[in-house]
Formats: structure tokens, C-alpha cells, sequence
């Protein structure tokens, strides 16, 4: 790969962790987990358990944590929500 | 009490801030805030998937003792804030090819140690399943969840700072398992037997005398 190629594979997401967005600077063959971790580091949650939170895009579309940014259909400037689950136990 | 009520007033503005900013996405999920005035915020519920609207419940959140103390979440009817029964919020059925799960509120997730792969849980539930009884929610982070003789051993204190339990959270997972996911009502009619249909048998007129 070039290093153009390198450059135009960058690009950059805001993950709203909770009602908390914060731009996470990423590329597209990253995978989705490193995004999430990034998001959670970036505005201190205190919860970086990645089994207890969900991801969605903007049309509310579940996302998995393998998937990569790219094939998550995620462009430069694009929006993802990062929610934690239920905690429930019954 | 044991939160200085200013600080919770300053807790209060902050969490309705962070809500305030994704209202347009809330609103899109049918998650309408109807009155905010501390300490108590009113939301309604309704089901953006189904063709008429549809609001299932509403819900008031009270930040009193916020956040010593987790938030108190009941659910009520939208338009007089009156606590719904356990019977009045209608069971939920989803149908999958090899189960079907009916509850109030549900989170269903992935679990291959069970039959069909899919587990459930139930975040709303009844005293007993008594339908006349108010329901409590069974999430980590809502006060009656807390407050519950089963829990003590899960204290608020364990959760409190996670991001569980903070405005946004709880009215993002009552939304998601209450009532985005809604498609359309489920209806039931008892059939009575109330006469007969009869295969016309009518006479020909009689010719005129000629």
C-alpha cells in the first residue's frame, strides 16, 4: 500500500458514548473494537468492558465489534452510538 | 436524604443537557420528553415502527437524592402521570423461527448454552406476576432495582459513575426494549355464535292467471 493509499484509507468518527461525543481519529480497515476502546478511553468511562456496551450507526443498525470500519459502512464524519446494555439479572 | 439538593439540581441540568442534545434522534425513536422541571422529568414512549402511533407507556424519572441515591424511574400513564399496573403495559411477543417469548419490556441477546441460541431477560417485572400489582424495573442503575430485597447484594455504589444509571442510559434502554422495536398491535377477538347465514332459497313468483 502507498503511503496516498495509507492517507486516504484515514478518517475520522464521533462516537457518542452515552450522550458523550468525542471524534476518534481512525482508519477504515481498523476494526471497530479499537474504535469503541478509543471512545471509552477518550471521555474516562469508568466501564471498558466492551461485552457490556452495544453499537449502533445513525439508523439505529447494530454494529459488531469484529466488524471492520469500512465494512461497517462508515465514512469520514460519520456518527456511531455507544450504549451500555441492560444490566440485568432478574 | 443524602445529596445536597443543589448538587443534584446541578447533576440534573447536566444529565438533561447531554439528553437535550440527541433529542432529535430520541424524538425519532418515539422517545418524547413532555415536561422537564426539577426534580422530575416526564417521557413518553411511543412506537415509530408501526404504522398508527402507538405510546405504550410513559415514564417518570425523579432526580431527588440523585445521584446518592440512583434515579427513580416509574412507569406511568403519559397524559395524567398515574402509575401503570403491571397488566395495563401489554405483553410483547416476538416470533422467531424456533421459539416464540412474550414479556413486558425485554432484552433478548444471543446465548449459545440455551435452547434455540437466544436468552431472555425480563428488565420489566410484576410482584408475583400480579397483574394489579406496579411493576418494578430490573435494571442495574434504577432505584427500585437497588431498592429490591433480591439486589442487596448489588449495591448502587458498584454501578454509580459507570454511565449505568444516568439519564440518558436509562431512557435509551427503555426506549430500545420498551417500544422502538413495536410493529404493530396484537389483537385478539373472542368469537360467539350469535345466529345462523342461510344459502338463499327463494321462491319464483307465481306466473299471473292468464
Amino acid at each position: 500500500m502507498s503511503k496516498d493509499q495509507g492517507q486516504h484509507n484515514k478518517i475520522t468518527l464521533t462516537v457518542v458514548v452515552s450522550g458523550e461525543g468525542t471524534s476518534v481519529d481512525t482508519n477504515v480497515n481498523a476494526t471497530l473494537t479499537s474504535v469503541a476502546e478509543k471512545a471509552l478511553e477518550q471521555v474516562g468511562s469508568k466501564e471498558t468492558d466492551l461485552s457490556k456496551w452495544k453499537l449502533t450507526n445513525s439508523n439505529k443498525q447494530q454494529l459488531g465489534f469484529n466488524q471492520k470500519v469500512g465494512e461497517a459502512g462508515l465514512a469520514d464524519g460519520a456518527t456511531i452510538y455507544l450504549d451500555l446494555k441492560a444490566g440485568v439479572t432478574g | 436524604m443524602a445529596t445536597d439538593p443543589r448538587v443534584s439540581r446541578r447533576k440534573f441540568d447536566r444529565e438533561i443537557a447531554r439528553f437535550r442534545a440527541h433529542e432529535q434522534r430520541f424524538r425519532e425513536q418515539g422517545v418524547w420528553m413532555l415536561a422537564c422541571e426539577y426534580p422530575q422529568v416526564l417521557l413518553a414512549f411511543a412506537a415509530p415502527m408501526a404504522p398508527q402511533v402507538y405510546v405504550p407507556f410513559g415514564a417518570l424519572v425523579d432526580f431527588e437524592d440523585y445521584d446518592a441515591r440512583p434515579l427513580k424511574v416509574t412507569l406511568v400513564h403519559p397524559c395524567t402521570r398515574r402509575p401503570l399496573k403491571f397488566g395495563e403495559i401489554y405483553q410483547q411477543t416476538v416470533v422467531l423461527p424456533h421459539a416464540r417469548y412474550t414479556g413486558r419490556l425485554m432484552r433478548l441477546r444471543e446465548d449459545p448454552t440455551v435452547m434455540g441460541g437466544v436468552a431472555v431477560d425480563q428488565i420489566l417485572q410484576g410482584y408475583d406476576n400480579d397483574l394489579e400489582s406496579l411493576p418494578f424495573l430490573c435494571i442495574a442503575g434504577v432505584r427500585s432495582y437497588h431498592d429490591h430485597p433480591a439486589h442487596t447484594g448489588d449495591s448502587w455504589w458498584l454501578h454509580r459513575g459507570t454511565g449505568e444509571g444516568n439519564f440518558y442510559t436509562i431512557v435509551e434502554l427503555l426506549g430500545s426494549h420498551g417500544s422502538k422495536n413495536i410493529i404493530q398491535p396484537l389483537l385478539q377477538s373472542q368469537m360467539m355464535h350469535v345466529g345462523y347465514v342461510l344459502q338463499p332459497d327463494i321462491e319464483p313468483q307465481r306466473a299471473p292467471p292468464a
